[in-house]
């Protein structure tokens, strides 16, 4: 029984025999000499013995009941519990068909129970159609393995563009008001980092799985596409902006969801549901007084009020027209003090903590 | 060697065991002659003398199936017989049975030997 079809090579396999008794082994082995190699054993330890040594190289097990030092449904208990029954079909080949063996044997797994005096042709024919199923289903199992092994790794390619379009995208956008592919890479670090010091000072309130927390901070990146929409005069002013002008300025909030809503599929991606609340959110106040919904405390999400303290905390330490970069110290102090927008305190407990573990140097 | 008057001598229908064979003489004469070195009633003896009554009833349950499988259907059949006094018990009875079993062991072995 040696079947090439898919390219795969199979190695010669062997049909096992077991009784104790030399004429009934003698009676086996003719039945499939011309088919097969045949490997023979006395009794249920020196099968076993076989077994193990060489698990994939047999294709079937006859195996008689009756026998010394250890008997065939006791063998057949060892292969069930190793899992071995699923692999290679056993035939229970014996002169006692009891009911009650026979309902053990199917419950050890065992494929078929042959009754003595044996016909060798009957015989063939039974083992031989169990062989081949068993055989076929390997195949397909090598087959989807090898298939799901192809997804997975063009799910991950898929992935790894998926973050290179995003973050490519996003910069561009940013570049126009003067920011850097580092600064996109900055805030997507932060927001990593405020997210899991915030699990670790209230787990009981902040729980993120690492895809999550990957997700979001994916997302955060995206938090001002919508400045694309906002005029040039107005993004890159180096003065302070008038009234009118920061109106303008405000809705880059609600251009970045619209352009998000503009993505097909969006509304099944929890990406582009975090990076939609981020977008639209990231500039509102603990106190209230943000845009574009005021919203108050808690009632924006954890992660929108993370990004906006990140890009807060982002522009005052690096260089702008208007102004030089601020040390870590001076940026968190200025922070905590108010001075620079209103925010969740627990937000503050990680900013401290976080620049006390880094020495600074985020 | 001829089946037919083994079969005779034998008083079992031996051309059913070489049908099932499909018809193999050479295997089934190999066979037959193996069934002289068999060892399985001479190990039935010692135990029945040795009164061990669990390795009768596996022994008897081996001769059971060797006797089956070539075909000799009285030895069989009351090896099977023997199997069931042990397991339900009736023990006095493997006495008696195992005489009538040593009388049909004894008359297949030389119709074996004559027809060689």
């Amino acid at each position: 029984m040696n079947l090439q079809e898919d390219g795969q090579t199979e190695e010669k396999t062997a049909i096992l025999i077991v009784d104790d008794n030399e004429i009934n082994r003698m009676i086996l082995s003719e039945t499939f000499r011309d088919q097969d190699k045949i490997l023979e054993a006395e009794n249920g330890k020196e099968a076993l013995d076989l077994i193990r040594r060489e698990p994939g190289g047999i294709s079937a097990i006859l195996l008689d009941i009756v026998m010394p030092e250890m008997d065939g449904l006791e063998l057949l208990e060892i292969l069930y519990k190793d899992g071995l029954t699923e692999s290679i079909p056993v035939f229970l080949i014996t002169a006692d068909s009891s009911e009650q063996n026979t309902q053990r044997g199917y419950q050890l797994g065992a494929m078929d129970i042959i009754e003595k005096p044996i016909v060798p042709y009957f015989v063939k024919k039974r083992v031989g159609s169990v062989v081949e199923l068993f055989h076929a289903r390997k195949r397909l199992s090598n087959t989807v393995h090898k298939q799901h092994q192809r997804l997975l790794a063009q799910e991950m390619e898929i992935y790894e563009l998926n973050n290179a379009i995003i973050e490519t995208l996003s910069t561009a956008i940013e570049f126009r008001s003067g920011e850097s592919g580092a600064h996109v890479k900055r805030i997507r670090e932060l927001t990593g980092l405020f997210l899991r010091r915030l699990m670790e000072i209230r787990p009981e309130k902040y729980q993120f799985s690492e895809d999550e927390i990957e997700m979001i901070s994916l997302a955060s990146i995206m938090h001002d596409v919508g400045k694309i929409a906002i005029p040039d005069h107005i993004l890159n002013k180096p003065g302070k902006l008038t009234k009118e002008e920061f109106e303008v300025m405000k809705q880059h909030t609600l251009k970045g969801c619209d352009l998000l809503c503009q993505i097909p599929k969006y509304h099944q991606n929890p990406l582009y549901q975090y990076a939609y609340d981020i977008c639209r959110h990231h500039h509102e106040r603990w106190d209230g007084k943000g845009y574009p919904d005021a919203l108050k405390g808690d009632e924006t999400t954890i992660w929108s009020q993370v990004v906006a303290l990140a890009d807060v905390y982002d522009a005052l330490t690096n260089e702008r027209v208007y102004k030089p970069a601020y040390s870590a110290e001076k940026a968190a102090s200025m922070i905590v003090g108010g001075e620079c927008g209103c925010f969740n305190p627990e937000l503050l407990e990680c900013l401290t903590f976080i620049l006390k573990e880094t020495g600074g140097s985020i | 060697m001829n089946v037919e008057q083994l079969s005779q001598r034998t008083g079992c229908d031996l051309q059913a065991a070489l049908r099932r064979l499909g018809g193999m003489e050479t295997l089934y004469e190999r066979l037959i002659n193996k069934f002289l070195d068999d060892r399985t009633f001479e190990e039935l003896k010692s135990a029945m003398e040795a009164g061990d009554f669990p390795m009768i009833e596996t022994k008897a349950h081996t001769l059971k199936g060797i006797s089956a499988n070539l075909g000799f259907e009285t030895l069989s059949q009351k090896s099977d017989e023997i199997v069931k006094a042990v397991r339900e018990d009736h023990k006095e009875q493997t006495e008696e049975l195992f005489e009538e079993c040593e009388r049909l062991y004894e008359r297949i072995v030389t119709a074996i030997q004559e027809a060689v």
